[in-house]
């Protein structure tokens, strides 16, 4: 099983001229790898994650390539390989770095989420939060599988090219139309947690009668980061298994899977 | 962990119906015309022409039927979608002024294209080198007991994104191709090993950004940005890249190239692909370049060498198939695969 060696979240006040989402990255990377005892240096493998259309690196103006490449060069690490997932959640991030990690003998995985959306308009871009988060992650041999379900044909979040919109390049609207069986969805799909259990804000509980509201715009960069921080800081010397649960709203994919702090 | 083997199943691909000559317009502006089609070594590529219904999903929905045809995989039997495109923005219809989506991205459109249920989809980053990381993501799951099958899909419109006015532009094509992976129920078969490496020093040689003004109406569009000089830069370190993959690769498979029966590289320009292949020594025939017709097809370009090279013979079922791929950032890296039978459109490539 993965077993989480670090979390760290970074939270800008505000969004200043010539800082992007690859600083507070940085940040987040560095303080995962201290928590972990280890340089970033010795990183084997950096997934990176994040929708953000500008603001990413270098100048605002920058798309891609995507961040994870200004972290590796800032942590001076010259050994890791660098991915991006773009639009994925922590669930399969977990999963799919924990694979390639395994299959490649890598041990030192760090995964990060960054956004920064200046110039995302829309009913959510405004309600979705700037900064980073990082987990550090010592692969095991054998990582667990995931599951996943699946709320909706639709995707719940989409981010499109603005037309017509004078200041927003892109525009971000929740269609959070959820169906009435996804409470029942995801009471199926908390079957038998571990004990301790984090869940992002906006997947839905299985005993909430229906699914309410908006989700919090803080949820997909730092909920479940800053809830293994927590869980790393408090918990007793022993070993202890966590059952996380995200969403992909994108795809309106729920995704299960367990690490150990 | 039980690990299963994998097999490239299949590989399929379409392309615009519409070419652009170098020699004439939009290129032939460029004083140094002819030394810029000596150095990519492209006379001619695919663009996308929307007017005629197509568009990088219509291709990639297309290329992804034929390859499941081929593999012998209903849309029911997949597990996973994965896909790259290098362009920031899908699915765009100028024609009908519907805008593109930034997410989600191609894997989930090409699902719900091909009517694929709720399946597991992402869109893989990686530039020119994220067909080596797809193959890697879905051998991974197949290997691991995650999927059966995985269908992967790799679609470019960069005439979409490129400043027709700059010689950068002068490289590339659109097109579309998919591959359908699948358990290997031969033994020794499947990828045998692979190595990746990152190197962040030209991170801002060539990247896509935001320019204003470059829309229709004026506003702002992404655009590939490349210093016009940009051919010399790539020549100072992207000749060395791939040699060093492919011979830490051959260390950690504890083989020399004469073990390795075909090779298959990303394919930037002619003079990068046979600085690679000087370097490497390898023999004539066994390792081709397709840039000459197609241009450069950035993420595409790899699966489409591999398409061409089993067409012509050159990779063969019971293989040592080396690919090599490198991609802006920059990230590069190689695997080694004994390969069976994969199914062309054709049926080029026998079984073994």
């Amino acid at each position: 099983m993965t077993r989480i060696t670090g979390a760290a979240v970074v939270r800008p006040d505000s969004v200043r001229e010539g800082v992007f989402a690859a600083d507070w990255a940085t940040q987040a990377a560095e303080d995962a790898c201290r928590q972990g005892g280890i340089a970033g240096s010795d990183l084997d493998l950096i997934v990176t994650l994040s929708v953000s259309p500008s603001h990413l690196a270098v100048k605002p103006e920058h798309i891609g390539p995507r961040y994870g490449y200004i972290v590796q060069k800032r942590l001076a690490n010259s050994k890791a390989f660098v991915l991006d997932l773009m639009d994925s959640d922590w669930t399969f991030a977990l999963d799919q770095a924990s694979l390639f990690a395994s299959f490649q003998a890598f041990r030192r995985v760090l995964i990060l989420r960054a956004e920064c959306l200046t110039g995302v308009g829309g009913d959510f871009g405004r309600a979705f939060a700037d900064g980073a988060a990082a987990l550090l992650l010592d692969v095991g041999e054998t990582p667990a599988a995931p599951r996943y379900a699946f709320l909706s044909p639709e995707p719940l979040l989409t981010m499109q090219q603005a037309s017509g919109a004078p200041h927003d390049r892109t525009v971000m609207d929740w269609h959070g139309n959820e169906p009435a069986s996804a409470p029942a969805i995801a009471a199926e799909f908390w079957r038998n947690p571990a004990s301790v259990k984090v869940i992002e804000s906006w997947a839905p509980a299985p005993d909430a009668g229906s699914w309410a509201g908006r989700p919090s715009g803080e949820a997909i960069v730092f909920e479940i980061p800053d809830a293994l921080q927590r869980l790393r800081r408090n918990k007793a010397d022993h070993d202890m298994t966590v059952t996380l649960i995200s969403l992909d709203p994108f795809k309106a994919r729920l995704g299960r899977t367990e690490v150990t702090l | 962990m039980i690990q299963y083997p994998v097999r490239i199943a299949s590989l399929a691909r379409r392309f615009p119906k519409r070419s652009l000559d170098t020699l004439e317009p939009p290129f032939s502006h460029h004083q140094d015309i002819e030394r810029l089609r000596q150095f990519w070594g492209v006379d001619s590529r695919h663009v996308i022409d929307e007017r005629a219904g197509e568009s990088e999903l219509s291709l990639a929905e297309e290329a992804a039927r034929q390859a499941m045809a081929l593999a012998d995989v209903r849309p029911g039997d997949i597990d996973m979608v994965l896909a790259s495109m290098t362009t920031p923005v899908v699915g765009r219809e100028a024609r009908t002024g519907a805008p593109g989506w930034f997410a989600p991205r191609v894997s989930w459109f090409l699902a719900r294209r091909l009517g694929l249920g709720d399946v597991v989809t992402s869109d893989v980053e990686v530039a020119c080198a994220s067909f080596l990381v797809q193959l890697q993501i879905a051998s991974n799951a197949i290997r691991a007991g995650r999927a059966r099958h995985v269908l992967i899909c790799a679609t470019e419109r960069m005439s979409a994104i490129l400043d027709y006015r700059s010689r950068t532009a002068l490289p590339f094509g659109d097109g579309a191709i998919c591959a359908v992976l699948t358990r290997e129920s031969e033994p020794g078969y499947g990828m045998i090993e692979s190595v990746y490496f990152s190197d962040p020093t030209h991170f801002e040689l060539a990247s896509v950004e935001w320019r204003d003004g470059a829309g229709e109406n004026g506003g702002g569009e992404p655009r590939f940005t490349m210093a016009e000089d940009g051919d010399h830069a790539l020549a100072d370190f992207v000749p060395s890249a791939i040699p060093r993959a492919v011979e830490r690769l051959c260390e950690k498979a504890q083989i020399t190239l004469a073990d390795v029966d075909s090779f298959v590289f990303h394919q930037p320009s002619h003079f990068l692909h046979e600085s690679w292949v000087r370097r490497l020594k390898i023999p004539e025939g066994r390792c081709l370049c397709n840039v000459r017709t197609l241009g450069s097809l950035v993420s595409a370009a790899l699966p489409m060498a591999l398409h061409d090279s089993l067409q012509a013979g050159v990779v063969r079922p019971g293989n040592r198939l080396l690919l090599a791929g490198i991609g802006v950032g920059w990230a590069y890296g190689a695997q080694l695969w004994k390969v069976n039978g994969i199914a062309i459109e054709n049926g080029l490539s026998a079984e073994n």
